[in-house]
């Protein structure tokens, strides 16, 4: 009986949504891939798919306050994991991100994210005392910052700043929403302002380079600048309409870096055209809308956070990648969530969508 | 179910619990909470129009842009050359052709060491190390390293095997008979592109259509796709007017003169008077069309078309023309020619040798007075004067399908002095090319309709089909009336004195009656005055002098040496072209006479060592003389013929042809089946029962000169037998 009332109030618009954007992905990865050494991609991106909706199953129907509860549990797994992928990671791209277990390869800080957003929305709904001051006090911030930092930091040591920066969105949309005191506000500054200048001089030689090339794009056009060049090409020549399946030229004769990964988007808006990548961005949108709307819902603060923690770091994500794509924003490596080829990403993400649809069922008291 | 329940029930007891006590849904209370709701959805959907309005720049706005950019980096066409069109003679005998050939190409990214790949290739093809390394140091996919390769230096590069190296087919332009015809021919650049001759005349339809390979290339820039592929369509070959064997002979006396006088240059121009179709031009010095970048500017010009002479007393045929055409002058006029010299406004004009008295016309034209012909051009107004001579085809361009034709030098008769009408009677104050003095004196010998001169005779589609070879200059084009036919004749007749008992006696043929005017022209220095010491000598002719088959003009530019007029230097190199060629073409003889050469002919040649590659002599030096009563012991109602196999020159490759395989359309050669052996001597053919006319042919077929044959009934015997070997050059009979 209240299986069959959680079922009424599922939400299928959302569900669909990530479906249709899944399976699109699956067809731009088959489109980019065929004939290249990577052909085949699209069946592993299948399985992914295939237990990334088995994991987004569990994370629906387990109820979240129940999630919630083990929160710690899935985060210290979560930490330990990523240490361990320090100790044992096997390096790709001059970052140790991967973990193996067998044949079995993931990287453990997409978990991470996961457990993070369960842990920061566990933080943030919990009861407090009504005298609270509304708002978030230093200690409260610090907390927070304390929640992300750690899988931060450890993701940073990897190095892999790209997926890093993904964390910021948990932290900036949760003070934001929960709202902050104004002496915190300024001794943030202050702290930031010291932070900076030391942060930059910390910042490795090529990811320096990065944010200099994306302000100048054409100094360096066979390296770094050469992908997003490319990357515009693709776009550009796609046109209104674009060029059609398995047509276009830039991802088929791989002139397109990371074609089934980071640029992905590019390989759509090229066969596809300005319509293809509209009602893609719209998907997204509608995607990002029906999150806000389940965080409106929600019936309790954890369920506010919960969802608001998934749609900053989706919404930042899809924002980052396709602004990387169109040359809006520096290079960063972050996959466009749903789409990109990467099996952590794609089941991390339905993961969380699960958790999402999770608070929609339940938004109302008995 | 169970554990759904359970989570269900511990919901509201833990987190959950604060926002339950402020009702549905966690919001509600917070309209604080509902504004930051606002601004983050309203910061995202920024976001999301942000891309958005960025797609439609990129996609829409800048599209063209970016796909001319993704076209350029990912798209690349080849150029397939087409096969040029050959160039044949009139009897379809190659003169230029294309051969395939092998050019080395390198892709610098795979061959991976330059520096020892450059040290390998470079001595093999005699190419600078330091250069060739910066070639295959270059970081695109494809250099050339040597193009045109022959097909050994091919084969040792692929021995060598260096990583990256690969071939490619081009076509080449080859020129089998070497330095025969170059000028008409002209020559082609690496690119086959013609750069001289007929092969830039033509070039628009002999290169053909280049073919193209259309394909994709990768981002890694090596795996291409082939898209789309059209291939060359080859250029159309050109028949020309012109005949290889007479050709040859011509280039063989220019080269006899050339080593005899050492003059700056020498041209030949020979044509059928009738139709203006040029059988031989040639000029001296020349080069070779093989090797075209080696040749020296001078002998790049082709001097029968693009230099200009003064003609001198050749033109008094033009000035004798303009007289008799219009009734100002008899043949038999007795001319005063006063003693040699003839003062017009303050100018003393002198003859050039003698001075003369009473002559008639004829005699002045034999003579060659140009105190004469100064009297008689005066008759004429200079209207008049001029009509005729632009009506010969001075002061204009002929029309002959060769590049960089000069129109000579003629000056308006407003622009003339009062000396200019006397000195142009003699040839001075004008000037002309060979090719014009030739199409001039054909129009004399075509009855007085001036013709065309042309050298192509059609054009030949890559499937084998004669076209037309179109444009104005095409041979169907009618004639220009200069003279009536009757005065022609006359003129004929009166120009035959001249190799008879005048100033071109060496001009004078054994069998033939030959028509025709000397000329030595002083050379103007470059301040326009006459240089002593420097002159020109011409010879313009025709044969035979009643119904020419021939024009020849011979100029012979500064020749060295105590002799240097026209009728000394010129004459003998028309006499020379002219018999073997009228033998050739069969042209039946049309007088009685003897077969020996007037001593003067051989004499004004100089001795036999000069002769380059040994080529054969005019042949009736070598062929035995014989005269009609000469031999004791020959029926005295047989005409014996002295004749000679006149050794072609091997390494223009006629030799080589043996009893001729191109020549099937010739009455069959008696040996046929039989080969050139490789000393070079050829099986004699068995002229047996032959006309006068097979056998010339049949010995031409053979690649055999055949000098001398004398017209009668049927070949009755010849020397040696049929099926002989005979040695180039040795002498052969025939009797009739």
């Amino acid at each position: 009986m209240q299986a069959r009332r959680h079922l009424d109030n599922f939400d299928w618009i959302l569900f669909f949504a990530i479906a249709v954007v899944c399976a699109v992905g699956v067809g731009v990865i088959y489109s980019a891939t065929t004939g290249t050494p990577m052909a085949g991609a699209f069946h592993r991106q299948l399985a992914w798919l295939g237990l990334g909706l088995l994991v987004m199953l569990l994370a629906i129907v387990i109820d979240y306050h129940t999630l919630a509860e083990f929160s710690y549990v899935f985060y210290a797994l979560a930490l330990v994991l990523l240490a361990l992928t320090l100790a044992f990671g096997r390096v790709v791209n001059a970052s140790k991100s991967w973990l193996g277990v067998g044949g079995f390869q993931f990287q453990p800080s997409e978990i991470a994210k996961g457990a993070t957003i369960l842990l920061l929305a566990a933080y943030l709904g919990r009861e407090r005392a009504p005298s609270d001051r509304p708002g978030l006090g230093f200690v409260n911030f610090s907390s927070l910052c304390g929640i992300v930092g750690l899988p931060v930091f450890l993701v940073m040591m990897q190095p892999d700043l790209g997926t890093a920066v993904t964390f910021m969105p948990l932290l900036v949309g949760a003070t934001f929403l929960a709202g902050i005191r104004f002496r915190t506000i300024v001794i943030l500054a202050l702290i930031v302002a010291l932070a900076l200048p030391l942060a930059w001089s910390h910042l490795k030689p090529y990811q320096k380079e990065r944010v200099k090339i994306f302000l100048e794009p054409t100094r360096d056009p066979k390296g770094s600048g050469y992908q997003l060049i490319q990357s515009l090409i693709a776009v550009g020549s796609g046109g209104l309409l674009g060029k059609g399946f398995m047509a276009g030229t830039q991802g088929q004769l791989q002139f397109l870096p990371e074609q089934h990964t980071d640029f992905v988007f590019a390989v759509l808006a090229e066969e596809r055209g300005f319509l293809g990548s509209l009602l893609m961005l719209a998907l997204y949108f509608l995607i990002i809308y029906r999150c806000v709307i389940t965080a409106r819902a929600a019936r309790d603060g954890l369920g506010v956070h919960l969802a608001m923690g998934v749609v900053c770091v989706f919404a930042c994500q899809a924002l980052l990648n396709i602004g990387v794509v169109v040359g809006l924003l520096p290079t960063t490596g972050v996959p466009l969530p749903l789409m990109s080829y990467g099996g952590s990403s794609l089941v991390n993400t339905l993961m969380s969508f699960g958790l999402v649809l999770n608070v929609w069922m339940r938004r109302l008291v008995n | 179910m169970r554990r759904r329940g359970l989570s269900w029930r511990r919901a509201p007891g833990r987190t959950g619990g604060a926002a339950r006590g402020r009702g549905a849904g966690a919001m509600a209370a917070l309209p604080a909470r509902r504004a930051r709701f606002a601004i983050l959805v309203a910061a995202i959907v920024a976001g999301l129009l942000a891309l958005a309005a960025r797609c439609a720049h990129l996609q829409v706005l800048k599209e063209p842009e970016l796909l001319d950019l993704a076209r350029s980096q990912q798209e690349r066409t080849i150029s397939l050359d087409p096969r040029r069109g050959p160039i044949l003679d009139r009897n379809g005998k190659e003169l230029a052709v294309s051969l395939d050939v092998d050019s080395i190409f390198a892709d610098p990214v795979e061959v991976g060491e330059p520096a020892s790949a450059a040290r390998r290739l470079a001595s093999l093809l005699d190419l600078r190390v330091p250069e060739l390394r910066e070639r295959l140091e270059n970081d695109r996919h494809f250099v050339w390293i040597k193009r045109k390769v022959t097909p050994d230096v091919k084969r040792r590069v692929e021995a060598l095997g260096v990583p990256g190296v690969g071939f490619a087919r081009e076509s080449r332009r080859y020129y089998p008979k070497r330095s025969l015809a170059a000028h008409l021919l002209g020559s082609c650049g690496m690119d086959n592109q013609g750069l001289a001759g007929l092969e830039y005349a033509f070039d628009g339809a002999v290169r053909g259509t280049p073919g193209r390979i259309f394909f994709l290339r990768d981002g890694h820039g090596g795996r291409v796709l082939e898209r789309d592929r059209t291939e060359p369509t080859a250029g159309s070959g050109l028949v020309l007017t012109i005949d290889e064997v007479i050709q040859y002979v011509v280039e063989r006396e220019l080269d006899g003169v050339m080593a005899a006088t050492a003059p700056a240059g020498a041209t030949v121009v020979a044509l059928r008077p009738r139709t203006g179709e040029v059988l031989a031009l040639a000029s001296r010095p020349v080069f070779d069309p093989n090797n075209y970048a080696a040749a020296r500017d001078e002998a790049q010009r082709n001097r029968a078309v693009s230099d200009y002479y003064e003609p001198g007393s050749t033109f008094k045929v033009i000035t004798a023309a303009a007289a008799l055409e219009s009734g100002r002058v008899h043949p038999d006029e007795v001319i005063w020619c006063e003693n040699g010299s003839i003062v017009v406004g303050r100018h003393r004009f002198k003859e050039d040798r003698l001075p003369y008295g009473n002559l008639t016309f004829t005699e002045v034209l034999a003579k060659s007075s140009n105190v004469g012909a100064i009297k008689v051009a005066a008759r004429l107004r200079p209207q008049e004067f001029i009509g005729f001579i632009r009506g010969f085809g001075f002061g204009r361009r002929t029309g002959v399908e060769l590049p960089g034709e000069s129109a000579g030098m003629l000056r308006d008769v407003p622009d003339w002095s009062g000396l200019s009408q006397a000195s142009i009677a003699m040839g001075q104050e004008i000037g002309a090319t060979t090719l014009q003095l030739a199409a001039a004196l054909g129009a004399i010998a075509n009855d007085g309709v001036w013709m065309r001169p042309h050298v192509v005779q059609a054009m030949l589609a890559p499937d084998g089909t004669r076209l037309p070879a179109g444009g104005a200059t095409g041979p169907e084009e009618g004639g220009r009336r200069v003279i009536a036919a009757a005065t022609a004749r006359t003129l004929r007749r009166m120009l035959q004195a001249v190799t008879v008992d005048g100033t071109g006696k060496a001009a004078a043929l054994p069998g033939f009656t030959v028509g025709g005017k000397t000329g030595t022209a002083q050379k103007i220095d470059g301040s326009g005055r006459y240089t002593p010491g420097k002159y020109v000598s011409w010879f313009a002719g025709f044969v035979p002098a009643d119904h020419p088959a021939l024009v020849i003009v011979v100029m012979v530019d500064e020749p060295k040496g105590p002799r240097f007029h026209g009728g000394d230097v010129a004459a003998p190199v028309f006499a020379r072209v002219a018999l073997p060629v009228l033998q050739y073409l069969g042209v039946p003889p049309d007088r009685e006479g003897s077969l020996v050469f007037d001593r003067s002919v051989q004499d004004s040649l100089g001795t036999d060592g000069e002769r380059p590659h040994g080529a054969a002599l005019p042949a009736v030096r070598r062929g035995r003389p014989v005269t009609r009563s000469g031999r004791p012991g020959m029926p005295r109602s047989d005409t014996v013929v002295a004749a000679s196999l006149g050794s072609l020159d091997p390494s223009s490759g006629l030799l080589r042809r043996g009893p001729a395989p191109e020549a099937a359309g010739a009455p069959q050669a008696a040996g046929a089946g039989a080969e050139a052996r490789a000393d070079g001597s050829l099986p004699m053919p068995d002229l047996g029962g032959m006309s006068l006319r097979q056998a010339s042919e049949t010995l031409a077929a053979a690649g055999i000169v055949c000098t001398t044959l004398r017209s009668g009934a049927r070949v009755t015997r010849q020397e040696p037998d049929p099926g002989a070997q005979v040695r180039p050059g040795a002498p052969c009979a025939v009797m009739f």
